[in-house]
């Protein structure tokens, strides 16, 4: 008789790896025990680590980026269904459109579409506007100086 | 030469086996009956740098994966080891004591999950019909797609794809929370990241999270990456654990 390995999750064993310097950098530098009395080990060189893009989802950029991404996504590949039956959907609420002018009716539409959500959820994400507006503001401002 | 001090252990505990500290110094213990502070000496106006920083973690990782040990702040150094005994040991014996035993067994795992983005916005728009619908009228009407109008449906992305990073950051921790004694969250750093949680896991307990780590990797492999690192010190616990948000020893 064969002694065999019978633990079948053994091929999902996920070993951890050691810190790299980001995890130290961005979640242990700043814990660990304090004393009252001690010499500073000055730091130097990890200046421009610690400002490492930490892009806020809120920003006007981060917007335009994913408007773009998720136009130039190729769905025919994976969406073999979906798209026909959404598509439906657009073209029944989008009747109005076709017989006032497509194009205006499009435009109507979409807005609708992307703004129709719950009110809740708008309620929710109000703050995160917020902030992207101060980015924009922020931006111009740095423009204009 | 000043004294660096990486953390505080029991003074039974094995040194790990060629193990170095900062700048391949000889790691040392400054020990009483009971304590014992891992250190190494270093030249006083050496700075430190990056290598220095990993030096550091890496000492107190390999203690922890067999020992409990309670982590120094990077960057604290004392004159000798007369010093460490008095402003380590002696300062908060009871605190130090009482860490010690809360951690007995106990490493942290961190887990780290971020989003693959086209995977991401492929699910978002297969959950929203809205959007799926919008993107197909604005590549069908490209005529009409405004600036205001980009920013719309980017909006709307942004905050589905946040939607999604919610659901799959619950979807992990109900995995793994259950197999840890705490869990602590690190803030979210944008960048499609999804979760970065500390789990406070018993040592005899973490193969079983292995398992668990390597399974939800398998399954989400198409949609996610995970960063799995450890075992570390109890960095994220020490603060609740002193504060007595977290108590049990």
């Amino acid at each position: 008789m064969t002694v065999t390995q019978n633990r079948a999750p053994n091929r999902y064993l996920d070993r951890p790896a050691p810190s790299s310097l980001a995890d130290v950098i961005n979640t242990i530098l700043d814990k660990g025990l304090v004393i009252d009395i001690y010499i500073r080990v000055s730091l130097v060189g990890i200046e421009l680590l610690t400002i490492d893009a930490r892009i806020v989802i809120a920003s006007v950029d981060t917007y335009l980026r994913f408007a773009e991404a998720v136009g130039r996504l190729n769905l025919t590949e994976t969406q073999t269904h979906g798209i026909p039956e959404l598509m439906e959907d657009v073209t029944n609420s989008g009747a109005k459109g076709k017989t006032s002018g497509a194009l205006e009716g499009a435009k109507d539409k979409l807005t609708d579409m992307l703004s129709g959500d719950d009110d809740e959820k708008d309620e929710q994400s109000s703050s995160k506007q917020r902030s992207g507006d101060g980015k924009q503001q922020s931006r111009q401002q740095s423009k204009e100086s | 030469m000043v004294v660096h001090l990486y953390g505080v252990t029991t003074a039974d505990a094995p040194v790990p086996h060629e193990l170095k500290g900062r700048r391949d110094t000889e790691l040392r213990l400054v020990s009483d009956d009971e304590l014992a502070v891992i250190v190494s000496d270093v030249d006083a106006g050496t700075p430190a740098g990056r290598k220095d920083l990993l030096a550091h973690a890496h000492v107190l990782e390999a203690y922890a994966e067999r020992s409990t040990v309670v982590p120094m702040q990077f960057g604290i150094a004392l004159p000798d080891d007369d010093s460490v005994r008095v402003q380590v040991l002696e300062r908060d014996r009871d605190g130090l004591e009482h860490l010690l035993r809360s951690f007995d067994g106990l490493v942290q795992l961190t887990v780290q999950a971020f989003h693959h983005e086209e995977a991401a916005l492929r699910e978002i728009l297969r959950r929203n019909p809205r959007l799926l619908s919008a993107r197909e009228q604005m590549k069908a009407h490209p005529e009409t797609v405004t600036p205001a109008l980009q920013m719309e449906l980017g909006q709307a992305v942004a905050s589905a794809l946040e939607d999604l990073q919610e659901d799959d950051r619950i979807m992990l921790l109900d995995r793994l929370a259950p197999l840890s004694r705490a869990v602590a969250e690190n803030d979210a750093n944008g960048n499609h990241e999804i979760v970065h949680a500390a789990f406070l896991v018993e040592r005899d307990a973490q193969r079983q999270f292995d398992e668990a780590v390597g399974l939800l990797r398998t399954e989400n492999d198409a949609r996610m990456r995970l960063r799995y690192v450890g075992p570390q010190p109890p960095y994220n616990f020490l603060e609740p654990m002193k504060s007595g948000e977290l108590s049990w020893a």
